[in-house]
């Protein structure tokens, strides 16, 4: 593992078998999915390494990959310095208490069933952490309190009787209560409102000074990862096109679909000539990427080499790494 | 003369739990040509205000109040077969939940084919022609006509939410928050294809989202709805260049930017009030950092600040 990282993902790779139809059972090849296609990154002890990209480009995949939600097809994911991929189930749960996981989508997540308290206690009573339901109560009210959230409000109310942002701040709690050192958040404000959006960042942020805690922070929106992240990786159907500091990539991005990218995203600044940007194309199939640059059907720049040859993520400048054939 | 001319509308819903006052006292106007934004968060009334126009309002809601005077005629006066000749054909909307829309066992075509012969008379044939030239318009390719909804991406099945909406000729487009489910790559390309549609056809556009970044790129006028009422109401430039309503403020503070420097961001506490009996006053004042005493009794009322720049506010109005 790199020197002062806590993270470490090598030619991780995730291949999804296409299920077939009867006609398809008669030809003798298998098809798969590339939806993560041999990615390598390290993430240092508490930053925010940003993971961005297109719908479909793997980035959501590779979250449930590092945190073994699903098995990899191929690749290495070192945490601590422990190989990841190959911990028993009894090792595996230990590890659990330190790496977790925030969701998307605030309204599915929530159990209807369950109180507040049984959904933030539930992680305490899985690692059997608490001896009595007055310790249990205690470590659940300092959760919410740690999320803003008043404990004599909203300890026995159920997920449908809070916002969209105070669900997400009760998802939050669940996934800190075990004092996690690493944290997973894939999209965790891309379904909530413009305004409550910013609460649940700056609380993010907080938390992650008071609890000295790494995030991989999981988006499509680059304004957001903008906002949060250290370093970024932009993906583009499976694999990492380009790889820096947050302010390098988004001022002097090396690759065209990063470029791309920011150009594309709307601003209020009516100041600066308003016409609308858009990048042409489609995102090719993942079962059949394009030969050689997976992007160069839709590159501004494309070359000859770059039908051919699929190029090599090399260091650019100091930090910051490029997949592309302009770069040598 | 304006194309769509909405003056003080309310829209309530009437359910087991009290009366909501989802929409209450909204006006704006929209010329020909013209695309008009209407912005704010969830529950605040912009998406009530659509389906009022169309006449969608579902059941316990209706229309108390108003008019929406379109090319001339009120239609809160009309009928609901006098509606259907205008829903599809002079005025269409583009919804956001666009894997919803389209019907899943049946091919595009057929589908596009039916909206048009809903509104005109032609032959099968005829139909499928204008259903490929649509097609083109959005840019999927004609023969897609035999496509089924699942084999399309997000982004273009939104497309073709567009082009089922263009397809009769409509003077006026609804759009619903059109890109908030995809990504911003798609987003682009679906707002591009709006704009130049818009330009082509000599549309007017009503946008409505919560994305005020998309409103500036689209729009040529915006107004800010909060709590079932319009805050403020101005051309775009003079809105984002010198917002004048708290909330605004607070909204366009909300956005993260991706240039320039990188200041923590505000949030606006608390959260917008349950409309069944609304308190009496400005319905912001519990979240406004200006609160004052008059603030607290009696709603303001939307006035002109500046030439053509109207905000609601006890302080700045």
């Amino acid at each position: 593992m790199t020197e002062g990282s806590i993270m470490s993902v090598r030619g991780l790779k995730k291949w999804f078998p296409v299920r077939k139809g009867i006609a398809r059972l008669l030809s003798r090849r298998q098809e798969y999915v590339r939806a993560v296609d041999g990615i390598s990154f390290d993430v240092k002890k508490e930053e925010v390494f940003g993971l961005v990209g297109e719908s479909g480009c793997g980035k959501t995949t590779t979250g449930r990959l590092i945190t073994r939600l699903i098995e990899p097809t191929d690749g290495k994911v070192y945490f601590e310095s422990q190989d990841l991929l190959s911990l028993k189930k009894a090792e595996l749960k230990k590890i659990r208490r330190k790496v977790q996981m925030i969701f998307q989508d605030p309204y599915e997540y929530l159990s209807p069933r369950m109180t507040i308290f049984d959904i933030i206690n539930e992680p305490l009573v899985v690692h059997k952490i608490t001896k009595s339901k007055v310790e249990e109560e205690k470590l659940v009210a300092e959760a919410l309190e740690s999320v803003n959230l008043d404990p004599n409000e909203k300890m026995y109310k159920r997920p449908h009787e809070l916002s969209g942002g105070e669900r997400q701040r009760v998802a939050i709690a669940r996934s800190l209560i075990l004092r996690p050192t690493f944290v997973v958040a894939d999209e965790p404000v891309s379904m909530l409102d413009v305004s409550v959006r910013s609460g649940i960042l700056n609380l993010m942020l907080d938390l992650k000074e008071n609890y000295n805690l790494t995030y991989i922070f999981v988006t499509h929106d680059i304004s957001v990862s903008r906002y949060m992240c250290d370093r970024m990786a932009v993906m583009y159907l499976g694999q990492i096109v380009e790889e820096g500091p947050t302010e390098d990539i988004i001022n002097k991005s090396l690759h065209p679909y990063t470029q791309a990218l920011i150009a594309v995203v709307p601003t209020i600044d009516t100041t600066e000539k308003r016409y609308i940007k858009a990048i042409k194309g489609q995102v090719p199939n993942p079962i059949n990427p394009p030969p050689g640059c997976r992007f160069h059907p839709r590159c501004p720049n494309t070359m000859e080499i770059c039908r051919k040859e699929e190029p090599k993520f090399i260091e650019v400048k100091s930090g910051h790494y490029a997949a592309c054939h302009q770069y040598k | 003369m304006a194309v769509l001319e909405v003056k003080n509308l309310e829209a309530f819903f009437f359910t087991g739990m009290g009366v909501v006052e989802a929409v209450s006292g909204v006006s704006f106007k929209i010329d020909k040509e013209e695309a008009l934004g209407l912005a704010g968060e969830s529950g605040c009334g912009k998406s009530t205000t659509a389906m009022a126009i169309m006449k969608l309002i579902p059941p316990p809601g209706k229309i108390v109040n108003g008019e929406i005077i379109f090319e001339g005629e009120d239609l809160v006066k009309k009928s609901e077969l006098e509606m259907r000749n205008v829903r599809g054909k002079k005025i269409s909307i583009v919804f956001q939940g666009f894997s919803n829309a389209l019907n899943p066992v049946l091919k595009l075509g057929d589908q596009i084919v039916e909206a048009i012969l809903n509104h005109e008379k032609m032959s099968k044939d005829e139909a499928l022609e204008r259903a490929r030239n649509i097609l083109d318009q959005v840019g999927i390719e004609p023969s897609r006509i035999n496509s089924y909804p699942h084999e399309f991406s997000g982004g273009m099945k939104q497309r073709v939410m567009i082009a089922l909406a263009l397809v009769c000729d409509p003077t006026l487009v609804i759009a619903d928050e059109p890109t908030t489910a995809l990504d911003v790559i798609s987003q682009g390309q679906v707002l591009k294809l709006i704009k130049d549609l818009q330009g082509k056809l000599g549309l007017s556009l009503l946008l409505i989202t919560h994305d005020l970044s998309v409103i500036a790129e689209m729009c040529d006028s915006l107004a800010i709805m909060y709590a079932g009422k319009i805050v403020e109401y101005a051309d775009v430039t003079s809105l984002f260049g010198s917002p004048l309503h708290p909330y605004s403020e607070a909204l366009i503070n909300a956005f993260p930017p991706l240039k320039g420097p990188k200041l923590r961001l505000k949030s606006i506490p608390g959260s917008p009030p349950i409309l069944i009996n609304p308190p009496p006053g400005c319905r912001f004042h519990p979240r406004c950092p200006n609160t004052m005493e008059i603030c607290r009794k009696e709603g303001p009322r939307l006035v002109e600040v500046r030439n053509g720049h109207y905000v609601a506010c006890h302080l700045r109005g």
